[in-house]
C-alpha cells in the first residue's frame, strides 16, 4: 500500500476524510472536489495512518546494484545461500544511528543475492 | 651513487616483480622532479592565470555600452548615440621597469631584487571604440544601429588599438619570465642561482610568496547536523560559485523538527540569498513552476515504494497548503526580500530574478532554469532526508577531497578581476562626465594603469588580500624564507586554513586519513596555528582547472539523459559535473570505465577526477581548480599487475640522460600511456591501493589471507629477524592502483630526517620546525644578493645518511649542517638538561663556523616639493643633531657619505651618512644658529654587531633617486650558548667546549666533535637519531652515502651485521678513555657521526644586560628590547615572589628607584601638586595661595602621569601625608 495518494484531478494529495452520510472512509483532495474510496475492495483493512517505527529502525543493506564490482570492498570465501557459490563482497549496516549493530551485509558475486551472516543469530 | 654494502634486500632480485626492481620507482619518481622541480605548482597555477584565466577575467567585461540620448535640442549632432568601448585580446610583454627618465628597459629579477624594483611585465589590450547612432525606431531595442558620421562624413570610431593598461607582477621562472627562455648555464650571468626554484614574486625589491589558502570546495553539496539549539535538526548545504564570474551565493535546505504547532512533523525550508526568513520547500518548488503535490515529490524522491521519505515530507507539503499556485508562491518570497516592494507584480518579478540569478547561480541563470533548480533542490531535500532518516552518513567537512586550495592563479584571478572591474568602471565614469558636459570623450585620458599596477603591488607587498569589496585577508603574501633552501621550498609549498585561531575546535587542526599522501604529516607549527597551517607532500599536485564543457560533450556523447528520465529508471545513476547535475545514466559500470580510459589515453585532461559511488549511486566529475591529487601506478585490474613495464623505465633512463629538446618529458609520457595517473582525494575512496609491489605478488600468488599468514610464518621461523620490518597482511585481489613509494607522504622538511619512521612522531615535527632555522649555504649567488640577514656554514657537508628524496631537494648541493663525530655520554656534566660539550679543537678547525651578513639601506627621499636628502658626510658645522659618541662614529665613512669595503665597523659606527634639509623658518627648539642648514639622518650600523664591510651597492631606485645598499660580513665561531640539533628534534646549545686532550678518546684515539646527554633518549624515542649514527659510522667506513629513506627493508641488524665485518662492535659501542686521567671508562659508549645543523639563534645575538639607559619619554620607565638597550622587566610573577618572600625593601628599589622613581611637591591643603622652584626654594599652591606648607613626596612618575591624566577628566586624586 503507498502510504501517499494523490488525486486524479490535479496530482495533489490526498487527505482521510470521514463521509458521515454514507459512513465510510474517504481520500478527499484539498484542492478539488475529487474524493474516491479509502477502502477499493472490501477486503482491505482500512488503514489511513501507520507510523511504523521498526522498519526505519531495522538493518538495511541499502543499495546493492554493482556492489562487487567495488575494488574497495572487502571479500570472503562465504558459500552463497542462493547459488551455492562461494565469494562474497560484504559490509557493515550503512545506518548511522546508535542502535546500528555490526551487522554483516553479503553479497554475491555471481548471482548478487544478498543475505546476513549467517553465523549470527537472529531473533 | 649508491655505495653497495650488500645490504640489498630481497626487493632488488630483478625479476621478482614482474623485472621491476625497487631501483626503477626511483627512476619514475626521478622523472616527476626532472620536469618542474619542486615549486610546480605555483608556477603551473601562474602560468594557468596569465595564459588563460586573465583573458576569460576581461571577455567577461568586454564591451562597455553607453547611451547618450537625444535632446531635441536641434543643433547639429543632436541625435540618440550609443558609445561602445570594446576591450579585446591582452598582450604581455616581458618584463621591464620604466626608469625615472622614461627609458624603459629589460629587467631580470635581480636587478629587482637589488634596486627595489617591482619585477613585473607592462600589460597592453586591444581596445576598440564605436559610436553608433541610432535610426529607425524610438525604441533603443529596436533601433537599428549605424556608425555615427563627423562632418566630414568619416565614421567617427577608433580603430583597434593597443593600449597599456598596467603592469602585472611575474612569478620568477613562470613561462612569462625572462628566465624561462635562458638556458640555465646562463643563469649566473644575469646574477641567478640554478638551484633556485622560482614560484615567487619580487615586488619592491622584496620576495613574496602567495601562500596557498584552503577552503571548502563550492558547487558541492553537504549535509550536517546543527546543534540542537538553533531550531533546526539537519541541513544541507551547498556554496554556488559560477565557473567564470567568481560570484558566490550560500543556500541551505534545513529540517526544523517541531517548527510549529499547525504542522504534524517535521517541515522542511530553505534559505535563499537576499530573502530573510526560510522558505518552506514545498513553496520554492511551486515558485519553480512545480505546482501539484505529486510532482514535488517526484522531484525530491524517485522511489514511489520509498514510504519513510514521502512520509517525512508530507508535513512540509501541508505546510505550503495555503500557497497553490506559481504566483502566489513567487509573491511569497518577494515578501520576504530584504528591500521591500511596492506591488505584488513586482514582488513577482524581484522573486523571479532572485530565483533566476542568486538561488544556485552554479546550476543555471539561462532561461529554462527552473526545472535544472528544481532537480538540484529536490536532490539537496533527498540528502536531507538520507541523513535524517540515518540511511547516509553524513558528509565530513574535514575530509581532503571536500577541500580546495586557492594558489597563486586563483589568488591573483579574483583581484585582477577586482582590478580590472575598477578599471572599467573609471572609463566608464569618464564617459560619462563628457558626455554629459558635451565634451569629447578622450579614450587614453580615461585609461588609468595605475589602477591596476598598483592593485596587483599593494596586495602582493602588504598581504592584505581583497576579498569582495569591503573586507581583505591577511597574510596571503609573506616574505620568502631564504634561510636555508630546504626553508625555501617548504614555504613555496606551504597552504593555510583561515579560521579563527583561537577556536578550540580541534577537528581542522589534526591530521585526517584523506591526507595520506596529500600533505605531510609531520611539518606543521607547533602552538597557535597547528594543524591548520600545512605543507604539500612532495608528490602532490594542485589542479589548476579546466573547462567543464568538454567533459559535460563527452557525457552527452555517452548517452547522460535528463533528469526528468529519473523516474522512469529510479535504478539509474546520478552524474554530477563540479557539483552540477547533469542528469543519469543507467549504465554507469561503462559510462566510469569510458571515462577512466579517456582520462588515461589523454582525451581528457589527467587533472579531470573521476569519482563513482557505487553505494550512492552517484558519478561525479571535478575539472575545478585547487584539488590536491597525487600520482599512483595504475594496476591492472584481472592479472594484479601494474602497468608499469621494463621498457618504460628503460625509455625515462634514455630520455634523462640526453634529453631531446622539444620531446615530451618522461613523466608526461608515463602519464599519457596510461602507467600513471593522478587522483584527488575524493576519488581515492573508490580505489584500492597496493603499498608496494610485494602486496601485488601477494596478490597474484595466493588465495587468501590465511594462506599469506601461514607462508609468513613459515618463513618467519625458518630465519626469524626480530628487527626486521612488520610486514602487512593485507590481502586483496582487487587492487586498482599501487603506491609510487611510501616515503612520498613526507614533505621537504620532513623528507630530511633520516629514519623519520624510527623517531616519536612528534619528534619529527620538532625536527621539521628546525630544519628551518638551520645554517648552509641558502643559494649559491648569495654573495650577489644583499638580504636584510643571512647566515652561510663555511664548510657544509652532506649528510652521511641521506634518504633518496634529499636528491630532489639538492640537499647534497645545498647542506645545511655537517656530520659531527657524536658521543652520547655523561662527561663532566656540562652537558645536562640539553646541552651539548663541543670539542675546542674542532672549532678551531673550522667545525660549524658561519658567516653572517647584514644588510642595511637607505635612500635619498624627496623632503618637500624641491628639497631631498642628500647622501654625505655629515659636518658638524652645519649639521644638527649629529650623534655622538665616545670617539667620532662618523670617521670611517668616505667624503661620499658612504663607507669602504673591507672597513672594519663596531656598534653604532655610522655607516650611511645622510643630511635631511632643515625648514626654511624652523627653530629646531632653539638649537638652530644661522650656519644650520640640515639635520643628520644617518644610519648606524646596529649597536651590538660588529663587523667587516662586505660589499657596497649605489644606484636609484624607480624614481630616479640615490639608494644605496651595504652588507657587513662577520664571522661566527661557535661558542657556548650557541644552538645546535640534529635531524630528530634533539636540540642543544652548548655546555661546555673541550679541547681535543681533555675529550674523551676511544682505542683509534678518535675524539668526538660533540657529546650529548643519554637522558635526551629514553623519553624522546628518537631511535632514527641512533639508527642513523649506526648507519653513518657505517658510511663513513666503507666510503658512502647510507640510504636512510624511511619504509625500506633496512635493518638494524643488516648494519650491524657489515659494522661487525668491518672491525667494530656491532651495535657501534666503543670502550673509552677519560680525556683527563686517560683512565678506562666504565660504560662503553655509543660513539659515531651523526649531522648536526647549526641553528641561527646565537648567544651573541641575544646577550643582554643594562644597568641605566634609555627611558621612555612617556612613563621615564625603561625602554623595552635588547636593541634599544633596554631594561629586563620584573614583571608581576617576579612581584609576586618578592611579595611572598617578604623582601619590601628589594621590592621598592626593583619597582621604583630603578625604574621610574619621582619627586613632587604637594600642597598640604588641597593635596594637589604644587609648583616648586628647587633653585630659589620656593613652594606655592596657587590655588589655595598657600607657600608655606607644602611636603616632598616621592611616587612613581607613571603614578603622577595617572594623577594628572585624571585631572584632565575631572577627577582630582589628593595625596596627604598622615601628619594630621
Amino acid at each position: 500500500m503507498p502510504s501517499l495518494k494523490f488525486c486524479g484531478e490535479c496530482n495533489n494529495l490526498l487527505y482521510p476524510k470521514s463521509d458521515n452520510n454514507s459512513k465510510i472512509l474517504l481520500y478527499q483532495c484539498r484542492n478539488c472536489p475529487y474524493a474516491e474510496n479509502a477502502i477499493p475492495d472490501p477486503g482491505m483493512a482500512p488503514c489511513v495512518y501507520k507510523n511504523d517505527l521498526l522498519t526505519v529502525a531495522r538493518e538495511q543493506p541499502g543499495e546493492t546494484k554493482d556492489l562487487d564490482t567495488d575494488p574497495t570492498l572487502q571479500r570472503s570465501n562465504i558459500q552463497c545461500p542462493n547459488c551455492f557459490q562461494n565469494g562474497a563482497v560484504f559490509y557493515q549496516d550503512q545506518a548511522r544511528r546508535i542502535t546500528t549493530n555490526m551487522t554483516l551485509f553479503f553479497s554475491c558475486v555471481h548471482c548478487k543475492h544478498v543475505f546476513r551472516d549467517p553465523s549470527i543469530q537472529r531473533h | 651513487m649508491e655505495a653497495d654494502y650488500g645490504l640489498a634486500t630481497d626487493d632488488e632480485d630483478p625479476g621478482k616483480y614482474g623485472d621491476i626492481s625497487a631501483e626503477d620507482y626511483w627512476t619514475v619518481i626521478n622523472s616527476y622532479f626532472e620536469d618542474k622541480g619542486l615549486a610546480r605548482q605555483q608556477l603551473e597555477s601562474y602560468n594557468e592565470f596569465v595564459e588563460n584565466t586573465m583573458q576569460e577575467i576581461v571577455d567577461e567585461r568586454a564591451r562597455l555600452v553607453m547611451d547618450q540620448h537625444s535632446q531635441f535640442t536641434g543643433q547639429a549632432g543632436d541625435e540618440t548615440r550609443r558609445h561602445e568601448i570594446t576591450f579585446g585580446q591582452i598582450y604581455m610583454a616581458k618584463a621591464t621597469q620604466t626608469e625615472s627618465d622614461g627609458t624603459v628597459k629589460h629587467m631580470f629579477p635581480q636587478e629587482a631584487r637589488l634596486r627595489n624594483l617591482t619585477y613585473s611585465a607592462p600589460l597592453y589590450i586591444d581596445i576598440t571604440r564605436r559610436i553608433l547612432t541610432a535610426s529607425g525606431a524610438d525604441d533603443l531595442v529596436e533601433a537599428d544601429w549605424t556608425p555615427a558620421l563627423d562632418e566630414d562624413g568619416n565614421p567617427i570610431s577608433m580603430d583597434r588599438e593597443k593600449v597599456f593598461i598596467g603592469k602585472v607582477p611575474i612569478m620568477v621562472r613562470s613561462n612569462v619570465c625572462l628566465l624561462h627562455d635562458l638556458p640555465e648555464s646562463k643563469y649566473y650571468d644575469v646574477g641567478e642561482c640554478p638551484y633556485d626554484s622560482g614560484g615567487y614574486f619580487v615586488v619592491k625589491g622584496s620576495e613574496k610568496v602567495l601562500i596557498a589558502q584552503e577552503r571548502m570546495a563550492f558547487n558541492n553539496v553537504y549535509t550536517f547536523k546543527k546543534a540542537s539549539t538553533s531550531g533546526f535538526s539537519f541541513y544541507s548545504t551547498v556554496t554556488s560559485s559560477v565557473e567564470k564570474t567568481g560570484k558566490i551565493s550560500e543556500m541551505e535546505a534545513r529540517l526544523y523538527p517541531r517548527a510549529s504547532q499547525a504542522t504534524t512533523g517535521a517541515v522542511v525550508r530553505v534559505k535563499i540569498p537576499k530573502i530573510s526568513g526560510d522558505i518552506p520547500v514545498v513553496i520554492v518548488f511551486r515558485a519553480l513552476g512545480i505546482v501539484p503535490d505529486r510532482d514535488v515529490l517526484n522531484h525530491i524522491c524517485f522511489d514511489s515504494n520509498d514510504n519513510a521519505v514521502l512520509e517525512m515530507l508530507q508535513p512540509s507539503i501541508e505546510e505550503a497548503f495555503a500557497i497553490q499556485d506559481r504566483d502566489s508562491a513567487l509573491d511569497f518570497i518577494g515578501r520576504r526580500a530584504q528591500v521591500p516592494l511596492g506591488t505584488r507584480q513586482m514582488r513577482q518579478r524581484a522573486a523571479f530574478d532572485i530565483l533566476q540569478m542568486e538561488f544556485l547561480p552554479h546550476v543555471s541563470t539561462s532561461e529554462g532554469f527552473e526545472s535544472k533548480k528544481a532537480y538540484f533542490l529536490g536532490f539537496m531535500v533527498h540528502r536531507l532526508c538520507q541523513a535524517a532518516l540515518g540511511r547516509r552518513e553524513l558528509d565530513d567537512r574535514d575530509h581532503f577531497g571536500n577541500k580546495r586550495i586557492d594558489l597563486a592563479g586563483p589568488l591573483l584571478a579574483n583581484l585582477f578581476r577586482q582590478l580590472f572591474y575598477r578599471f572599467t568602471k573609471r572609463i566608464r565614469e569618464e564617459l560619462q562626465k563628457s558626455i554629459a558636459n558635451g565634451k569629447d570623450f578622450n579614450l587614453i585620458q580615461a585609461i588609468r594603469p595605475h589602477i591596476i599596477t598598483d592593485g596587483f603591488r599593494t596586495a602582493i607587498s602588504t598581504g592584505n588580500w581583497p576579498t569582495g569589496s569591503t573586507s581583505h585577508r591577511v597574510g596571503v603574501s609573506q616574505v620568502l624564507n631564504r634561510y636555508t633552501y630546504a626553508s625555501t621550498l617548504s614555504h613555496l609549498r606551504r597552504t593555510n586554513t583561515p579560521i579563527d585561531r583561537g577556536s578550540k575546535a580541534t577537528k581542522p587542526r589534526q591530521l585526517h586519513n584523506t591526507h595520506w599522501g596529500m600533505v605531510c604529516p609531520a611539518e606543521t607549527p607547533e602552538g597557535a596555528a597547528c594543524g591548520l597551517v600545512k605543507n604539500l607532500a612532495l608528490m602532490s599536485y594542485v589542479s589548476v582547472g579546466s573547462y567543464s564543457a568538454p567533459v559535460i560533450d563527452f557525457l552527452e556523447e555517452w548517452g547522460v539523459e535528463d533528469q526528468s528520465e529519473y523516474v522512469h529508471a529510479p535504478s539509474a545513476t546520478k552524474v554530477f559535473v563540479n557539483g552540477v547535475w547533469m542528469g543519469i545514466h543507467r549504465d554507469a559500470p561503462t559510462l566510469h570505465a569510458n571515462l577512466l580510459q579517456m582520462r588515461r589515453g589523454g582525451q581528457l585532461k589527467h587533472e579531470v577526477s573521476i569519482v563513482r559511488d557505487i553505494r550512492e549511486r552517484e558519478l561525479r566529475l571535478f575539472t575545478d581548480a585547487g584539488r590536491v591529487m597525487r600520482p599512483l601506478f595504475i594496476v591492472e585490474p584481472y592479472t594484479q599487475m601494474p602497468k608499469l613495464k621494463r621498457h618504460h623505465i628503460e625509455r625515462i633512463e634514455a630520455l634523462m640522460d640526453n634529453p631531446q629538446p622539444g620531446q615530451e618529458p618522461a613523466w608526461d609520457g608515463l602519464l599519457s600511456d596510461g602507467i600513471i595517473e593522478y587522483v584527488d582525494a575524493a576519488e581515492e575512496e573508490t580505489i584500492l591501493i597496493a603499498m608496494s609491489a610485494e602486496d601485488l605478488e601477494n596478490a597474484r600468488n595466493m588465495t587468501g589471507r590465511e594462506e599469506l599468514v601461514k607462508s609468513r610464518a613459515a618463513r618467519d621461523l625458518a630465519d626469524f629477524d626480530p628487527a626486521a620490518r612488520i610486514k602487512s597482511t593485507n590481502w586483496s585481489q582487487n587492487y586498482t592502483h599501487m603506491e609510487i613509494h611510501p616515503s612520498m607522504i613526507l614533505g621537504v622538511c620532513g623528507s630530511i630526517i633520516p629514519f623519520p619512521d624510527h623517531n616519536q612522531s612528534p619528534r619529527n615535527t620538532y625536527q621539521s620546525a628546525m630544519g628551518k632555522q638551520a645554517m648552509g649555504v641558502h643559494l649559491t649567488n648569495y654573495q650577489l644578493r644583499m638580504d636584510t640577514m643571512a647566515n652561510i656554514l663555511y664548510y657544509p657537508q652532506k649528510p652521511l645518511a641521506t634518504t633518496r628524496s634529499m636528491e630532489y631537494l639538492k640537499f647534497s648541493e645545498l647542506p645545511a649542517g655537517q656530520n659531527a663525530i657524536v658521543a652520547i655520554m655523561c662527561y663532566s656534566g656540562y652537558n645536562q638538561e640539553d646541552s651539548v660539550i663541543m670539542n675546542q679543537s674542532s672549532i678551531d678547525r673550522g667545525l660549524f663556523r658561519s658567516l653572517y651578513y647584514r644588510s642595511y639601506l637607505d635612500t635619498e627621499q624627496q623632503k618637500g616639493m624641491e628639497k631631498t636628502e642628500t647622501i654625505e658626510k655629515p659636518d658638524r658645522n652645519d649639521t644638527l643633531r649629529m650623534k655622538h659618541g665616545s670617539s667620532d662614529r662618523y670617521a670611517k665613512l668616505d667624503a661620499d657619505g658612504l663607507i669602504a669595503p673591507a672597513t672594519n665597523v663596531n656598534g653604532d659606527d655610522i655607516i650611511i651618512g645622510k643630511t635631511a634639509p632643515l625648514p626654511v623658518d624652523s627653530e629646531e627648539l632653539g638649537q638652530r644658529t644661522s650656519l644650520h642648514q640640515k639635520r643628520d639622518v644617518s644610519t648606524p650600523l646596529k649597536s651590538t654587531e660588529q663587523g667587516v664591510v662586505d660589499q657596497v651597492m649605489m644606484t636609484t631606485n624607480s624614481d630616479g633617486f640615490k639608494f644605496v645598499k651595504i652588507r657587513i660580513r662577520s664571522t661566527r665561531i661557535p661558542q657556548i650558548g650557541d644552538k645546535f640539533a640534529s635531524r630528530h628534534g634533539q636540540k642543544g646549545t652548548i655546555g661546555i667546549t673541550y679541547r681535543q686532550e681533555d675529550m674523551p678518546f676511544s682505542a683509534d684515539g678518535i675524539t668526538p666533535d660533540i657529546i650529548i646527554n643519554p637522558h635526551a633518549i629514553p623519553s624522546r624515542m628518537t631511535i632514527g637519531h641512533l639508527v642513523e649514527c649506526l648507519l653513518s659510522k657505517l658510511s663513513s667506513l666503507t666510503g658512502g652515502e647510507g640510504d636512510a629513506t624511511p619504509f625500506t627493508d633496512l635493518t638494524v641488524e643488516a648494519v650491524s651485521k657489515l659494522l661487525r665485518q668491518q672491525g667494530f662492535q656491532s651495535r657501534g659501542l666503543e670502550i673509552m678513555y677519560h680525556g683527563h686521567t686517560g683512565k678506562k671508562l666504565q660504560a662503553q659508549i655509543y660513539f659515531g657521526p651523526t649531522y648536526y645543523q647549526r641553528l641561527k639563534h646565537m648567544v651573541d645575538d641575544k646577550i643582554h644586560a643594562r644597568a641605566r639607559g634609555p627611558l621612555q619619554i612617556l612613563t621615564r620607565q625603561p625602554v623595552e628590547g635588547r636593541s634599544r638597550d633596554g631594561g629586563l622587566r620584573f614583571g608581576e610573577m617576579e612581584r609576586d615572589c618578592m611579595i611572598s618572600h617578604g623582601i619590601a625593601g628589594f621590592l621598592k628599589e626593583r619597582m621604583y628607584d630603578s625604574s621610574d622613581g619621582f619627586r613632587v611637591h604637594v600642597c598640604d591643603q588641597c593635596g594637589l601638586m604644587a609648583i616648586a622652584n628647587l633653585k630659589k626654594q620656593i613652594f606655592n599652591c596657587t590655588v589655595c595661595r598657600n607657600s608655606t606648607q607644602i611636603s616632598q613626596v616621592y611616587i612613581p612618575y607613571a603614578a603622577k602621569l595617572l594623577f594628572q591624566e585624571l585631572q584632565a577628566m575631572n577627577i582630582a586624586v589628593r595625596m596627604y601625608g598622615d601628619a594630621e
